[in-house]
Formats: C-alpha cells, sequence, structure tokens
C-alpha cells in the first residue's frame, strides 16, 4: 500500500535557480511552473519505471524552487531519471526552548549495586580456536554480554596462546551472546546462550576464499577487466599498499599534520582496504579474492589520521577536492553520521558539477534515518542487504537477517542498515570477504554494501565510452546517474529499504 | 574559539589579497591549507565573519567529525 504523500522541494543540482547554459533543466522548471499554473496541479513526471504523478503546490518563479507532493516511495524513480535536480525534504524550525526536567536521585540500592560493581570481578579464561587445526588463534576481540540489552559483560583480545580472561565473576558464567572477531583468517562468531567456564573453547571458521559470498552472488566473475577505464577514489582509512591483491595509482592523506604521501592504511581495523577490495581485489582464489571491478583505477584518500577513529570535515571535503583535481569518476565513502554539514555538502555539489558520482552508505544505526553524507541528494545512498546461505552457519551475519525479504526469500535487508526515502540504491553487505592489510577477514555493513556498487558501478560504465568521453560536468555525472538508474533491478523489498533496487551487471 | 575552515568558492586560486586580509585578524592562526580551503583557529570569530562579509566568494563552516559506520556491539 503507498504510504502518504510527503512534500518536497526541487531545485536545480546546484544553485536555486535553473541554469540558462542547462535548457533541458531549464525546461523542466518551466513546465512545473505550467503545471503550478494549470487547474490540476498535476505533473506526470517521467522516470525510467513510466510517468509519476507529481502535484506542484508552489512555485517561487519559472526557472526557481518549486513545491511539489508526491508518495517517498516514488523518489529513488524521480531522483534517479532527473539527476540535475535536488529534491529536497521540506524542514520545519521551532523555537529554541529551553525545557527543564528533574533528574530522580539514584536509589540506595542501585548506589549499593553500582558500589559492589566496581570492585574487580574475578575472570574466566577461555579458548579460541580454529576449527579446522585446533590451533590458537590471537588477536581476537571477545566480547561476552551477560545482559546484552543494558550492554553489561566483559571483553577482551586473545593472547598468543588464543587465551583471554574475561572480568565476569565467579567460576562460571551465563553469556546471552559471545562475540569473537578475529584480525584476519577467520568468520567473526556469534554464539548465543552459553555458560563460560575455566576451560571453555570456541572454534572459529577459517575463511574458505572460494567460497561464495552475497557480493560473489551478485557480481561473480572473474574478468581483470571489469572496470577498465574507470577510476575510483576511496576515501577512507587508507588502503594497505603492501596488499598482494590490490594495486593503488595514487591518492592523498588529507589529515591535518600527517604527510600528504601516506595515504596507506592507518592502523586501526583495515576497513578502508576491505572497501578498496570489495571494488578491485586483483587476486584469484583460493590464495586471493577478486573484486567487482579489479580493472579500476584504485586512488586512496585516507583521512582518518594515524590511529584514529574520526575525521574531520576538512579533510573530507579536501579529499573529495583531491579526487576531483585526480579525475576520479567515482567517489566511495563508507562513512557517515553526525547531523548535515554545510561544508562537505558543498564539496560533494563541486563533485557533481565536475562529472563524478559519489557512493555513500546509508549508516548502521539499526533501521534509522538514512545518514548525511548519503542523505544529501549529491550521493547515491546505498542500504545494506544480505542472502541466506552465503554466510555459515554459527557465524556473526546470521544475527543481520531481519524483514523485509525480497521476492527471492532468500535475499534480506541487513537488521542493521539504515533506512528512509533518500535510498538510491541497495547492496550486498553482510558477511562479506575482502582484502584487509594482514590478509583477509569479513566484515559487515553499509560499508561494505557502498563499495560493491561502487565496483558494479563502474563495471557498467566501463562500458560507457561515450558517458566516460563526455565533458567533466554535471551532465556527464547526470548521464552516469541515468545510466545506473537504467540498470538497476528491484529486488521487491520497497523503495525505502532499496531505492532504485541494486546495480544489475 | 572554535576551529572554522573557510572555503573558496570561486573559480580561480584563492586570491592573495583575501588571504592577506583573513590572515592579518588579531590572534587568528592559519591551522592547514588546501586549494580550496584554510582550517583556521584562534582570534574573535565576530571579526572574522565581519570580514568574510566583503568577500562573497567566501564561506564559512564549523569544523565536525566523522567515523566509520560500525556493525559490532560494545560493552559499556
Amino acid at each position: 500500500m503507498p504510504s502518504k504523500k510527503t512534500q518536497y522541494i526541487v531545485v536545480p543540482a546546484s544553485g536555486l535557480v535553473a541554469a540558462e547554459d542547462n535548457p533541458q533543466q531549464m525546461q523542466f522548471f518551466q513546465s512545473l511552473h505550467q503545471t503550478f499554473s494549470s487547474r490540476t496541479k498535476v505533473h506526470r513526471m517521467s522516470t525510467h519505471t513510466g510517468l509519476l504523478p507529481v502535484k506542484v503546490l508552489d512555485s517561487i518563479g519559472e526557472n526557481k524552487a518549486k513545491l511539489i507532493e508526491c508518495h517517498p516511495e516514488d523518489l529513488p524513480a524521480l531522483r534517479g531519471s532527473h539527476p540535475s535536480v535536488r529534491i529536497l525534504p521540506v524542514v520545519y524550525y521551532q523555537r529554541a526552548v529551553i525545557g527543564h526536567q528533574v533528574e530522580a536521585r539514584p536509589r540506595a540500592a542501585a548506589v549499593r549495586v553500582a558500589a559492589k560493581a566496581a570492585a574487580k570481578p574475578s575472570a574466566i579464561s577461555i579458548t579460541i580456536l580454529a576449527s579446522d587445526t585446533g590451533k590458537p588463534v590471537a588477536g581476537a576481540t571477545v566480547d561476552a554480554f551477560t545482559d546484552f540489552a543494558s550492554q553489561a559483560g566483559a571483553h577482551g583480545t586473545t593472547n598468543a596462546r588464543g587465551q583471554v580472561a574475561l572480568a565476569l565473576g565467579g567460576s562460571s558464567k551465563k553469556i546471552e551472546r559471545l562475540y569473537v572477531s578475529p584480525l584476519s583468517g577467520y568468520w567473526p562468531a556469534l554464539v548465543e546462550n552459553i555458560t563460560l567456564k575455566a576451560g571453555t573453547t570456541v572454534p572459529l571458521q577459517a575463511i574458505d576464499l572460494t567460497f561464495v559470498d552475497c557480493v560473489r552472488a551478485f557480481y561473480g566473475g572473474d574478468d581483470l577487466t571489469f572496470g577498465q577505464g574507470v577510476t575510483v577514489g576511496v576515501i577512507d582509512c587508507g588502503v594497505a599498499l603492501n596488499h598482494a591483491g590490490l594495486v593503488v595509482q595514487g591518492g592523498q592523506n588529507t589529515v591535518t599534520g600527517e604527510k600528504p604521501g601516506a595515504f596507506g592504511d592507518n592502523g586501526t581495523d583495515g576497513h578502508g582496504t576491505h572497501v578498496a577490495g570489495i571494488i578491485a581485489s586483483r587476486g584469484t582464489p583460493p590464495s586471493g579474492i577478486r573484486g567487482v571491478a579489479p580493472g579500476v583505477s584504485l586512488r586512496s584518500y585516507r583521512v582518518f589520521g594515524e590511529g584514529a577513529q574520526q575525521s574531520s570535515n576538512f579533510a573530507i571535503a579536501k579529499a573529495i577536492d583531491a579526487a576531483v583535481t585526480d579525475k576520479c569518476d567515482l567517489i566511495n565513502m563508507s562513512l557517515g553520521g553526525g547531523d548535515p554539514d554545510s561544508l562537505t555538502a558543498d564539496a560533494l555539489t563541486a563533485a557533481h558539477n565536475a562529472g563524478i558520482v559519489v557512493f555513500a552508505a546509508n549508516g548502521n544505526g539499526n533501521r534509522q534515518a538514512v545518514s548525511f553524507p548519503a542523505a544529501n541528494s549529491m550521493c547515491q545512498a546505498v542500504s545494506a542487504m544480505g542472502r541466506l546461505g552465503t554466510f555459515p552457519k554459527d557465524t556473526e551475519p546470521i544475527e543481520f537477517v531481519a524483514a523485509p525479504f525480497g521476492k527471492d526469500k532468500k535475499n534480506f535487508i541487513a537488521s542493521f542498515s539504515n533506512v528512509g526515502p533518500e535510498t538510491d540504491l541497495t547492496g550486498p553487505g553482510v558477511g562479506v570477504i575482502s582484502t584487509i592489510p594482514k590478509g583477509f577477514g569479513v566484515m559487515s555493513g553499509t560499508s561494505m554494501a557502498t563499495p560493491a556498487e561502487t565496483g558494479a558501478a563502474a563495471r557498467l560504465l566501463a562500458t560507457k565510452a561515450d558517458i566516460l568521453k563526455m565533458p567533466r560536468d554535471q551532465n556527464r555525472a547526470s548521464a552516469m546517474i541515468s545510466a545506473i538508474a537504467d540498470a538497476c533491478k528491484l529486488l521487491g523489498f520497497g523503495a525505502t529499504f532499496e531505492g532504485k533496487g541494486i546495480i544489475s551487471v | 574559539m572554535s576551529q572554522f575552515i573557510l572555503r573558496y568558492g570561486g573559480s580561480s586560486s584563492m586570491p592573495e589579497d583575501h588571504l592577506e586580509s583573513i590572515r592579518t585578524i588579531p590572534g587568528l592562526k592559519v591551522i592547514d591549507q588546501s586549494p580550496k580551503m584554510l582550517l583556521v583557529g584562534g582570534g574573535d570569530e565576530s571579526v572574522l565573519r565581519e570580514k568574510l562579509k566583503d568577500m562573497p566568494d567566501w564561506s564559512i563552516h564549523t569544523e565536525m567529525a566523522y567515523s566509520l559506520p560500525d556493525t559490532r556491539p560494545k560493552i559499556s
């Protein structure tokens, strides 16, 4: 059943007035203006899925902003078919009234419990082993939740003997959920309702690089020329420059105080290397893994400092500008969160006007609204989906299985994925095998779904020489977005979950 | 004063006289710069904003932080 109609503002992709040197855009605004003056005020907008009715409620002028009303689920088709305009939600402001709340005093019993908890509890030592060889797994992060809802429990990292001492108190403890996240080489594990005691062992399944994970299920094929002629910039925490499966053509570190040439991995969890591998890894199973578009020219723009978990918008805008200067065709941004930021928005508009398409992650807020910058209309916002049968049982990805399921009941939208009308695409992002600085690892997230779609777009655009040859301006970006929209296939989740669907190449 | 980012929206490179005018604001330090932007700190914010009114190609933005989306639950 269609959802309630919502009001949106339509403005040009850049600025607030339709450009005179863009007759197509000008004609579009003029025709909406004429509709506003008509009796019905209903405009049938052309999209790649057919004509969609849109009510024009107001118009500032012939070539200026329009207030429209349409169904939220129609937005992806409208945005995909009219990339030279922005369709923005109407924002309502209210007075900034400061409220006052009285905080209840903590009860004495609660204070006693807190004081007791402050004393160091005794530890239970468990061992993490490889399921096939029985060898200890060192460097794995273990999180044992006694109460998952209140995030109570203990955590630690395994030593060279695969052992970790968990400060849980007592000689045995019932654990609601036990997560084990290995550094590399194994699938992350999730064990539910287990009682831990000294000597408990937890097996981890080794990664088999011939395994068909969700990315390979949708984007198989081993042609090393896939994506050739397309330059992709990865804005992230750097890409391991010495990984045998990756060829990084160049890039820049845009972090204040760090060397511009240091665009390799920043020493955290290898997120940027994993993202880059999903797009462009050139390895061959069983010793390596093949990305979605191994033929692309890959560039790394590092915006997270050495060991840092956060990046500034200055570094991100600088990286977007650098990708424009370096003539990237596509940019991947598997990052986000927080309030909309005018600086990054300006840089994204500049990238669009320079003929670049930016893909950004919807965010992992468990069905919250799409994060910024993905929510910015200059970005292709990507949600994450998974597919049953593309991860081993008793591994962490099982917890991300959730409704809605697609027309093919094996497909689902990952439980962690943010969703909303800004969603443009969905991509495989549950239990993804890819490169990490010390080998290969499995990660899940909209961070993984985004490069899968960036890679798919590169595969597609590599076959569209006429578009790639266009002058680097907003018409080129619009042509690329239209080509992507035409190649999308709906999987049956609904528009707010999947936008135009998955890029089918 | 917080750190601010000044972005030049003109088609040329950042004009030297504009840069000089920004740099002469008492107490203001240019912490980093790119071909289109300055990261600045210190000085009086109102003086900086007043000066930018005479330079329409410049916009001023607050420095913000981004993180990588994570799916791992954390023990508090």
